[in-house]
């Protein structure tokens, strides 16, 4: 689809019969500067669309030597090098046509499409140039969407998308950059239409089924997606990656066993991958199965013994049996591990603060910080650990927990609990505004935060506008039925609890 | 129940002043002998052994002395001889005779709540107990004697409901109690799967009994008093029987946005406790969350089990103190006079104590130096836990928080015996009875006799007690609101039905005056009358009556 579209992108530069219109339609071909006949013109574009490129470039060259200032004619000699896949003549000769008549539409069309071929983000001022002139032109549109993407603007390439009037139900990279676009600007439900079109346009192909469930279960349609993933876990029943997340789709509709069972088969058949105990490990904290989840974990250790989530797991897990000295130990040795990352002293901290060591606790993210100055989860504790204390708002230390918690949402804004902190926070000063506010960010990163729905009808509650109370109270509606969901799943999840049905994999001496 | 936890907050420096209240158990020698028996001693199968009950400080005799009410429960393989409710009449001299066979308060089963209050205004008290079952009410005959009336007056339930909290409160104000329920949930033995054998039945990996969360809401009940001995249930068309999301236990109704209508709040398990304000047309509006009284500072659900009522901040009006699992903070809701509230737990440093499993509790002037200070006691709910996890012990201490004036709380490490020593406590009730001028407390254990502490406080500080008795409003005065200015602050309180956790205070108002010698009474009936009272002296009880001004104490040996 790819080739397609360049080369409509090219072709479409030659335009037969008004190549000496700009893309506006008015005439750019300078008239005090000599220029080709138009049958010479004719006769390139012909050989070029007969495929004649080297004939073209012949004639093009022959032209050029009586009229060299030709924009027409540099354009099309960078086609024909193009065409040929001579990329650095031709972007030679785009260069002197751009040179000569800036707005040259083949010239333009044919460096954009040079330097899409490589990803390079040459082509987007370009593109965006060829669509301030012609808005309408879903090709360059649908590039650029696509140039985007590859870059890592997805938001970007998400306008760009939307913004065209033809579907790309067509065009399979479109569907996928574009609906990984979305699942990454966190629209996954809106990214399941696009890769179900994916998995219809290549109905032979696994992965775009395999991404539809992914969606499907990350915008919690996890009926769907185990009605894609069945027939594919009974095609091929040895994909780890298929049975996970048929483990996830089964979880969240309550079919614990179901999960259960897949998520160890995915384990056998990939036992040295971490992902799968940790994944197992957090379905026994959702079920208070705590024992199964450490024997998975230590079954996990013996295999891969220096693996710093694994530890992390067992930490957790035993912190939720309050064995707190096991769960101290597991995150100082994940720690040990890998000392880059600092999420086992996040760990580590939330250990101590549950042994009730919140003073000693303080300090050590200070020393903990100057090592991870960047670590939202650290700089969120801190301002955690000062609140907690009940610290004069108006304290220096306070103070300092504020900066902290911005820093932590500066660091990384979807911190939906930093928000939540701040929020507290100004709510405890009777800075309702930028309680509120947090709120919003937080709502925003999570519509399910009940912690900044509570707080941001306690601000809405000083306010005397009639648009305030009502929003309030829909707030309180909102929340009542969020905690209701939140009783339900609650109770859903620990209905099941794991049992240890069949030994855990072992560490085999090959 | 459980299932948050907050870290505690750090202790601040001791202020190092003497705290002048002093406490000792003299359930003993003061004849408080039986035990209160309660489901299993070394474990529990199912919730219902679990929550335990109330008890209460009620002059049901009218001799001016404080005589005890103690509820009590079963067990699953059937009541032990001598189980029951107790009553034990107030011999004047420190000690208790148990007359509830002579009443005709015998009585074996699950019971919960007591709510007191002369639901009938012949001039005694009477009394409404919860259970799982059946709820009764006793009609005070006044002779000595109670009558089981539930029947007659109506109140039978047609179906088996778990009774919690209770609280007789005049919602629309025509002088007759009416009579609130809060219902925990429901329960079946038949349906409810024994511990770790289900969903929300496992503590920290633990089998433990099964609840609440999990099993159904119950519906409360709001009867309105025909005034003519009857009640009729009024739940659905005053709106408070809709199915709210509420495991409801302990009940207090007072005036919380001070516009002359009682409201009612209800401490709600493991789910937002309720506030239910009143309309003034026999209707109540939930508002518990807007309100601020509902959850968690994060926005969390909390266990509410127990709560306080009173003024620790004496600016005039009634603040809110509630109970919560062990990990948790107990939480501290400041008023601000209309009804909306601010989680002041961290502030108040309240928040330093999570240790342990909270209920009964009291926002009371315990050192009388004129700030009420906050106590209550402690008890798991997994008895077999312990064994295992020896942080969460099954007995544990009681807490006191002395008020220390400036908007936070000390815990106070050493207030006497009776307040170090571990027991399983649920219900509690604050009064004086001995009638020395402090608070004393009434302290129901499971399985074990109750505590009865003894305030031996220093004689230095003023005091003075207000006993009110109404005409035109309910003759308990059950809503009456007191406004008491001394030493250049107000500190509000009321009289309630019930508070702290199933339990009932002393009616007699009491305010420490520290060093002041008088204070200034204004009351404000429930029937809208205000009176004013100028210079009242302290160290003594005034009794109040409604248009009638100060009458004599009945039976007050101080007066």
């Amino acid at each position: 689809m790819r080739q397609n579209m360049w080369r409509a992108l090219l072709i479409s530069g030659i335009c037969i019969g008004h190549c000496a219109l700009g893309m506006n339609g008015q005439q750019v071909t300078m008239r005090n500067r000599p220029v080709a006949s138009s049958e010479k013109i004719q006769a390139i574009e012909s050989a070029i669309r007969d495929r004649q490129y080297d004939d073209a470039l012949g004639m093009a060259s022959a032209a050029l030597r009586l009229t060299p200032n030709d924009a027409r004619l540099w354009a099309l000699e960078g086609i024909a090098y193009s065409l040929r896949g001579k990329d650095q003549d031709a972007l030679a000769a785009f260069g002197k046509a751009l040179k000569i008549s800036p707005a040259n539409a083949a010239a333009l069309r044919g460096e954009v499409q040079l330097y899409s071929k490589s990803r390079d983000k040459r082509a987007i001022p370009l593109l965006e140039e060829i669509l301030k002139t012609n808005p309408k032109d879903d090709t360059a549109r649908e590039m650029l969407a696509l140039l985007e993407a590859s870059t890592g603007g997805c938001e970007a390439a998400d306008r760009q998308f939307s913004l065209m009037d033809a579907p790309i139900s067509t065009h399979p990279e479109s569907l996928e950059a574009y609906g990984n676009c979305l699942v990454q600007t966190g629209q996954a439900e809106k990214a399941v239409p696009l890769f179900q079109q994916l998995a219809d346009l290549l109905p032979t192909a696994v992965y775009p089924r395999y991404d539809l469930a992914v969606v499907l279960v990350e915008s919690r349609q996890s009926e769907a997606a185990i009605k894609v993933l069945d027939p594919l876990l009974v095609a091929d029943p040895s994909d780890p990656d298929m049975l996970s997340l048929a483990s996830d789709a089964y979880e969240a509709v309550g079919n614990t066993p179901k999960a259960v069972a897949l998520l160890r088969q995915a384990i056998i058949l990939s036992p040295m991958d971490t992902g799968y105990y940790t994944s197992f490990a957090a379905l026994c904290l959702d079920h208070e199965s705590y024992q199964v989840g450490i024997d998975m974990i230590h079954a996990g250790l013996q295999r891969i013994p220096n693996d710093p989530s694994l530890y992390l797991s067992l930490g957790l897990l035993y912190a939720q049996l309050a064995k707190y000295d096991e769960a101290e130990a597991a995150f100082k040795t994940a720690g040990q591990i890998d000392s880059r990352q600092s999420v086992s002293s996040y760990a580590l901290d939330l250990t101590e603060i549950q042994k009730n060591h919140s003073e000693e606790t303080i300090a050590n993210i200070r020393e903990q910080l100057k090592a991870h100055p960047n670590s939202a989860l650290l700089h969120y504790l801190f301002a955690k650990l000062v609140v907690g204390q009940g610290t004069d708002s108006d304290s220096k230390l306070s103070g300092e927990a504020l900066q902290s918690a911005l820093l932590a949402v500066k660091i990384k804004p979807d911190m939906t609990e930093a928000r939540d902190l701040l929020a507290i926070m100004y709510t405890d000063k009777n800075q309702f505004g930028p309680a509120m506010e947090q709120c919003r960010l937080a709502l925003k990163s999570n519509p399910d935060d009940q912690t900044a729905i509570y707080h941001l009808i306690l601000g809405l509650r000083h306010s005397q506008k009639p648009q305030d109370r009502a929003e309030a109270a829909k707030l309180v509606q909102r929340l009542s039925e969020l905690q209701k969901v939140g009783r339900q799943k609650e109770t859903n999840r620990k209905r099941f609890k794991l049992v240890e049905e069949e030994p855990a994999p072992t560490a085999k001496s090959n | 129940m459980g299932g948050r936890v907050v870290a505690a907050q750090k202790k601040p420096a001791t202020s190092n002043r003497p705290f002048n209240a002093r406490f000792v158990d003299v359930a003993a020698s003061a004849g408080l002998l039986a035990p209160v028996i309660y489901g299993g001693v070394d474990d529990d199968k199912y919730i219902i052994e679990a929550n335990g009950c109330g008890c209460a400080f009620v002059d049901y005799d009218n001799d001016g002395w404080m005589d005890i009410f103690l509820l009590s429960g079963t067990r699953l393989s059937g009541a032990p001889p001598g189980a029951g409710n107790r009553l034990y009449r107030n011999n004047r001299d420190g000690t208790f005779t148990d007359v509830t066979r002579q009443a005709g308060l015998e009585a074996v089963g699950w019971a919960n709540s007591v709510c007191v209050g002369d639901y009938n205004n012949d001039g005694y008290e009477d009394l409404f107990c919860t259970y799982f079952g059946q709820n009764r009410l006793y009609r005070n005959m006044g002779d000595g004697t109670f009558r089981d009336v539930t029947k007659e007056a109506g109140l039978i339930d047609s179906e088996v409901r778990w009774g919690a909290g209770c609280s007789f409160v005049d919602y629309n104000r025509d002088g007759h109690l009416d009579l609130f329920v809060s219902n925990y949930l429901e329960f079946d033995f038949s349906k409810v799967p024994g511990p770790g054998a289900g969903a929300n039945c496992n503590f920290k990996g633990i089998p433990i009994e099964c609840g609440p969360r999990g099993l159904p809401f119950g519906k409360h009940s709001l009867y309105r008093n025909n005034g003519d001995g009857t009640f009729t249930d009024v739940s659905k068309e005053s709106g408070i029987g809709q199915p709210w999301a509420s495991y409801g236990m302990t009940v207090v109704s007072a005036d919380f946005n001070e516009d002359g209508w009682p409201d009612i709040y209800v401490a709600s398990d493991s789910t937002p406790s309720l506030l239910f304000i009143n309309q003034h047309d026999g209707t109540f509006k939930e508002q518990g969350i807007e309100s601020g009284v509902a959850l968690g500072s994060d926005g969390g659900e909390e266990a509410g089990m127990g709560v306080g009522v009173g003024d620790y901040d004496l600016d005039g009006h009634i603040d809110i103190f509630k109970t919560h699992f062990s990990d948790d903070t107990d939480v501290l809701y400041h008023n601000d006079g209309t009804g909306n509230f601010d989680d002041v737990t961290l502030q108040s440093k309240i928040g330093v104590e999570t240790r342990f499993v909270s209920w009964g509790t009291g926002i009371v002037d315990l050192d009388n130096d004129g700030w009420p200070d906050i106590f209550f006691v402690t008890g798991s709910v997994y008895p077999n836990v312990g064994k295992l996890l020896p942080q969460y012990p099954d007995k544990s201490p009681r807490i006191l928080f002395r008020n220390l004036g400036n908007g936070t709380f000390e815990e106070i490490a050493d207030a006497g015996p009776g307040v170090t020593a571990r027991h399983s406590s649920r219900g509690c009730a604050f009064g004086d009875f001995d009638n020395d001028g402090d608070m004393d407390i009434l302290i129901l254990n499971m399985n074990e006799p109750p505590s009865l502490l003894r305030n031996d406080v220093d004689a230095k500080q003023h005091w003075l007690k207000v006993k009110l008795v109404g005409t035109k409003s309910n003759r308990s005065a059950i809503g009456a609101r007191v406004l008491a200015r001394y030493s250049g602050h107000v500190q509000a309180q009321e009289v309630t039905s019930q508070s702290s956790y199933y339990s009932c205070n002393d009616s007699r108002l009491h305010f420490g005056l520290g060093q002041a010698a008088d204070a200034d009474l204004t009351i404000h009936w429930p029937s809208g009358v205000v009176e004013q009272y100028h210079a009242v002296k302290c160290n003594q009880l005034v009794t109040i009556k409604e248009s009638h001004g100060v009458v004599p104490n009945l039976g007050w040996a101080r007066s």
